[in-house]
């Protein structure tokens, strides 16, 4: 039985202004009009992962692959369509959004750790782990609205490498970190898929995506455009591009 | 309802992480910290009393004033306060909306609690003023949990219902302020209900807010049971307010990531 299951899934956003004012809607309730603009981030997606697979969701910005990682998390439902998920997730959409500038490294490990889902007492138990994985020691009483991008993301990631989860969403996170510190999530995400999570992973870098995953998904307006192994998915978007 | 209790319940320990971080955010980094609690409703029933006792003539009902209307003013004062916050609960944390999945009450939940420490502080002024003025309390005061309890399921509804409608309609911030004032007016902070008219008195007391109110100063200050009918309305209004907020709030929570 597939851990995702994704059929004729489209979702739409409102265009133009972000949030809804009393105006538009008394407007739009007296002059009878549905008269709102809205932008398609995904159309008639569908798609199924299996157990223990690792895919990667590649494609220009804009595509959708964010958005799909959003419905799958979920942070938002589709419009139209089913999508289903077996077992825990556990979402790496922006690693150190859900960040407080004011709190200190320590104090933020608690509130990410607890937003992914852990106990608290798990998080105590297993901290010396998170710091260690961080190298961070020095900087963990120092508010993070003082750490560097960089920093930030060895913070968020090193709160999400101690979980278990049946299923990991990684967005594009692994984009500021340096190479040495990318290595090692990836080394710590193969530990993870060999635990069987299944993985998906959104990037822009081809590289990491055919080095990491056995299969990928070609996103493209919206619409999925290929989907197979990641090698030849790679292709056909390079083949595009070029 | 039953799934987003149970999700709920399963982020106990976000909501107590949540709920540190907005106390520390209240209360670190002020020179005077927790003092601030204490001084604005000083300073508030400063100015009620000179207006609407010494100015206006208000009456008391035989209490001293500054008693009086202090025991209207400490329990206002919390559902006031936590209401300014917590309708932007959601709002100031949109990035932790957007990026984290989690029940998304957590955040206007969080700042109900800290609420109760302020709460708390100001009690404190209150009981003293209560030794000050060598109140005798009576049986009547064992209901004052109670109170406080009808009072933080209505406050909690307001809440939940304004969080999750300031997200999606910009304008309910201005909203806010504008409503709290009315309310404040239209409840018996610092005059008798005994001074509304009759006629208005059933109108008058829909606003749970004054049943409330007078029942704190009927067990406080006069040490004699509330009215029970009013009280019963009230805690039916607060229960199924909450029950129908919180619906409201976990319909809205999607349109939270796709609007902002």
């Amino acid at each position: 039985m597939p851990v995702i299951q994704v059929e004729g899934v489209s979702k739409r956003y409102p265009l133009g202004k972000p949030v809804g004012s009393l105006k538009r809607v008394v407007g739009r309730w007296l002059s009878r009009q549905p008269a709102e603009e809205f932008v398609w981030a995904l159309r008639d997606v569908t798609f199924s992962v299996g157990a223990g697979e690792t895919v990667g969701f590649i494609g220009h910005n804009g595509a959708g692959k964010s958005t799909m990682l959003r419905l799958l998390a979920p942070i938002s439902k589709p419009t139209a369509g089913r999508v289903a998920t077996r077992g825990r997730i556990a979402a790496l959409i922006a690693l150190g959004a859900g960040f407080h500038p004011d709190l200190t490294g320590r104090d933020n490990i608690f509130l990410n750790g607890t937003v992914l889902g852990l106990r608290r007492a798990e998080i105590k138990r297993r901290f010396d782990e998170i710091v260690a994985f961080s190298e961070l020691e020095r900087f963990l009483d120092t508010p993070v609205r003082h750490y560097s991008s960089g920093m930030s993301l060895r913070l968020g990631f090193s709160v999400a490498a101690i979980l278990t989860c049946d299923l990991l969403l990684v967005d594009e996170v692994l984009a500021v970190g340096d190479e040495r510190f990318t290595e090692r999530c990836l080394t710590r995400m193969r530990e993870m898929r060999d635990a069987g999570t299944t993985i998906l992973l959104a990037s822009h870098n081809l590289g990491t995506v055919t080095g990491f995953c056995s299969r990928a998904l070609l996103f493209r307006q919206g619409r999925l455009q290929a989907d197979g192994p990641a090698g030849d998915v790679v292709a056909t978007y390079q083949g595009r591009s070029t | 309802m039953r799934e987003d209790l149970r999700a709920l319940v399963a982020a106990r320990d976000l909501l107590y992480v949540w709920t540190s971080r907005e106390f520390k955010a209240r209360y670190a980094g002020s020179a005077l910290g927790v003092a601030w609690a204490l001084f604005y409703p000083l300073s508030l029933l400063l100015v009620f009393v000179a207006v609407f006792s010494w100015l206006l003539h208000v009456p008391t009902g035989g209490v001293a004033a500054p008693l009086f209307m202090y025991c209207g003013l400490a329990p206002w004062l919390f559902t006031n306060g936590t209401i300014q916050n917590s309708a932007f609960a959601v709002v100031a944390n949109i990035d932790l909306v957007k990026n984290g999945v989690f029940p998304r009450e957590v955040l206007p939940l969080a700042t109900v609690l800290v609420g109760f420490v302020d709460f708390a502080i100001s009690a404190v002024l209150l009981a003293l003023l209560l030794g000050y003025y060598g109140t005798s309390l009576g049986a009547p005061v064992l209901l004052v949990p109670l109170l406080i309890a009808i009072q933080a399921l209505l406050t909690l509804a307001v809440c939940l219902f304004l969080a999750g409608s300031v997200v999606l309609y910009r304008d309910v911030r201005f909203l806010v302020p504008i409503g709290l004032q009315f309310w404040m007016y239209l409840s018996p902070v610092f005059y008798p209900i005994e001074l509304v008219p009759s006629w208005a008195r059933p109108w008058y007391m829909l606003n749970p807010m004054a049943a409330l109110l007078d029942a704190y100063r009927d067990v406080l200050l006069f040490a004699r049971w509330p009215a029970w009918p009013p009280l019963a309305l009230t805690a039916g209004i607060s229960l199924v307010g909450l029950v129908v907020a919180y619906r409201y709030f976990k319909r809205a929570e999607w349109e939270f990531a796709d609007r902002n």
